[in-house]
């Protein structure tokens, strides 16, 4: 026999040791860390998480893949090159016309899988370019792009929705017509108008100049189109926590303005920014995609994976992957971020109603 | 609003139309054109999304929990998830280039050939309501299970209804009156240009198409007179959307 184990020792102060004993079976537990419970039983939700996860570090590490597998930069145009497939030299992009009863200007590479050795995996676009090099780095713009444009469009969104359910009064009436001026135009549209706008000449006003190319030109479109659809919820409940007593207590301690703003009302909104960010990066890769392949968006030769549809769909009939690759990354994306977000809804708070409904 | 409208006009133009850079047609013009064909492709689409949204929500919610709510769940989810124009485009290659058993693109008017007309909206409509489909079917399911926990649901269970009648008089009536203002605020959308990517894919020359042809040649006045076009439809569908809720749910009538 060993020692008695111990907690069943006898002591004279029962109170301490009841209270020892209850200590251990009620423990307080905060909220974040009863929602974390709940998400961790959800496998599906962790399974998609991961799948993000991995689209993610693919697009990262697309310099290593272009440089040490492919051997090719995202732009380099490989018109009147050769490569070598099973030992035989093949061009790249071979001449054109009539297939299947259409004319095609020139006929790229099909899918090589692994047959030129990491070359041309997915076979190569009309101007030669390696398309699953190009899919790597376009999945960067759009996943940065994505991101990007949720972050700002979260930030703006929220803090113009405290200002406004916070204050109240013609402050309030100010920012909700301001919403309301956005839900009277289409998504698409609007982004389209503002897009192709400044994609001509940039934009050079209050001492900020971006350059037509640059991706920060969508990823400011997408977030400014988009306030109003983050906005209006997130001041609908800013205007039922104002209500709270917590909030009436803070003002009689004389907390000031900024003050209740920050650490009273911020963390009461902390689960639904969360949801609300997961589900919009989703959105947003969707709506630049869109963007990107009207034209409106990321700038050629800049790849994304809007542009890479586009691009592929003068040589549907003959090349199919080079639509049908981006369009599948854009899905797996998204799919996992919308599963992922509506895990997460349902572990912070079962009850929620935060949709992003547009 | 007239000085509005010679801002966006510009000085130079005597007729005080809104004129293509490149072509020089007048934009107001030309968008009515597309009218007859983004307005078919709308109306088929929304009877295609509603119906099937409704149905799909009504099903998951009924079964919920059970193999059928989950697999219309992951459906759902990857129907919202697909980017519309990829879809259009796989679809278009699939059923109408690599097998032709649809007609690839372009539209056929409704007066001009009843049959044809259909037949070439077939797959437009179909790519456009998926989204929808998806959308509403969600909204609708968790709206009928908010709905079902109700007082009046269990009152009305008690007075001797039928689950069935339950469903269909109490629940459902009241689960819908979200869908409708959603649908009203989508249809406005859809009508007002919205639908510019399916139109761009199926070759449907309608609004949106006009918009993405112009968007193309960097031609910016018929992007502006689209936009423009598409606010007025939303404006109009908000007021009506407004006026239908307080016909469908009487705790929000004025008194």
């Amino acid at each position: 026999m060993g020692e008695p184990a111990t907690g069943t020792e006898f002591t004279l102060d029962t109170a301490a040791e009841l209270a020892q004993v209850e200590h251990g079976a009620i423990q307080g537990r905060s909220p974040w860390y009863l929602a974390w419970r709940r998400l961790r039983r959800n496998y599906i939700a962790f399974a998609f998480l991961g799948l993000f996860v991995v689209i993610v570090l693919a697009c990262a590490l697309a310099p290593a893949y272009a440089s040490h597998v492919a051997h090719t930069g995202p732009n380099a145009n490989h018109v009147l090159d050769t490569i070598t497939v099973h030992g035989k030299q093949v061009p790249v992009v071979s001449p054109g016309g009539l297939i299947n009863g259409k004319l095609v200007p020139s006929l790229p590479i099909g899918p090589q899988w692994f047959n030129a050795g990491g070359r041309y995996l997915l076979g190569a676009d009309a101007n030669g370019r390696d398309v699953a090099v190009r899919l790597l780095y376009g999945g960067r713009n759009s996943l940065v792009i994505g991101i990007g444009s949720a972050l700002i469009c979260i930030v703006v969104a929220v803090l113009l929705s405290l200002i406004a359910g916070y204050f109240g009064g013609w402050i309030d009436f100010v920012i909700t017509r301001f919403y309301d001026l956005f839900y009277a135009f289409p998504v698409i549209l609007l982004g389209i108008a503002l897009g192709s706008a400044l994609a001509i000449n940039g934009f050079h006003h209050f001492g900020i100049t971006i350059e037509s190319g640059s991706i920060w030109i969508p990823t400011l479109v997408i977030s400014y189109v988009l306030i109003a659809y983050v906005g209006r919820p997130i001041r609908g409940q800013i205007l039922s926590l104002r209500e709270k007593e917590f909030v009436e207590a803070a003002i009689a301690q004389g907390a000031r303005p900024w003050r209740i703003m920050v650490s009273d009302l911020l963390p009461n909104l902390a689960s639904s920014v969360l949801v609300f960010f997961t589900l919009i990066i989703a959105n947003n890769i969707v709506v630049e995609a869109a963007l990107s392949f009207l034209g409106a968006g990321v700038q050629p030769p800049t790849a994304s994976w809007g542009t890479l549809i586009a691009d592929g769909q003068t040589l549907i009939v003959t090349r199919p992957w080079l639509s049908l690759a981006p369009g599948i990354a854009i899905v797996l994306t998204v799919l996992s971020l919308n599963v992922f977000g509506d895990g997460l809804r349902d572990a912070l708070d079962p009850r929620a109603k935060v949709r992003i409904e547009h | 609003m007239e000085k509005a409208w010679h801002g966006l006009v510009g000085d130079s133009n005597p007729d005080n139309k809104l004129l293509s850079y490149t072509t020089q047609q007048d934009v107001v013009q030309q968008i009515k054109q597309g009218i007859p064909a983004t307005f078919s492709l709308t109306i088929g689409a929304s009877v295609i999304w509603l119906f099937f949204g409704i149905l799909v929500g009504v099903i998951a919610a009924v079964t919920a929990g059970r193999l059928s709510d989950r697999a219309i769940t992951i459906l759902a989810l990857v129907g919202i998830s697909m980017p519309v124009f990829w879809l259009g485009i796989v679809t278009r290659y699939f059923l109408a280039e690599k097998n032709t058993w649809f007609p690839d693109g372009e539209y056929v008017g409704l007066t001009a050939n009843p049959v044809q007309w259909a037949y070439h909206l077939i797959l437009p409509w179909t790519v456009l309501a998926v989204l929808y489909i998806g959308f509403y079917g969600r909204v609708l399911r968790n709206n009928i299970l908010d709905t079902i926990n109700e007082d009046f649901v269990r009152t009305a269970r008690a007075k001797g209804l039928s689950r069935r009648e339950v469903l269909t008089k109490h629940v459902l009536r009241n689960s819908l009156i979200p869908v409708v203002t959603l649908f009203g605020l989508d249809f406005a959308g859809v009508l007002g240009g919205g639908a510019i990517l399916t139109e761009k894919v199926f070759d449907l020359h309608g609004v949106g198409w006009y918009a993405a042809d112009a968007l193309d040649k960097f031609d910016l006045p018929p992007i502006m007179g689209v936009t423009l076009y598409g606010a007025g439809f939303i404006v109009l569908l908000s007021v009506l959307v407004d006026l239908f809720y307080a016909y469908l749910d009487p705790r929000i009538r004025p008194t």
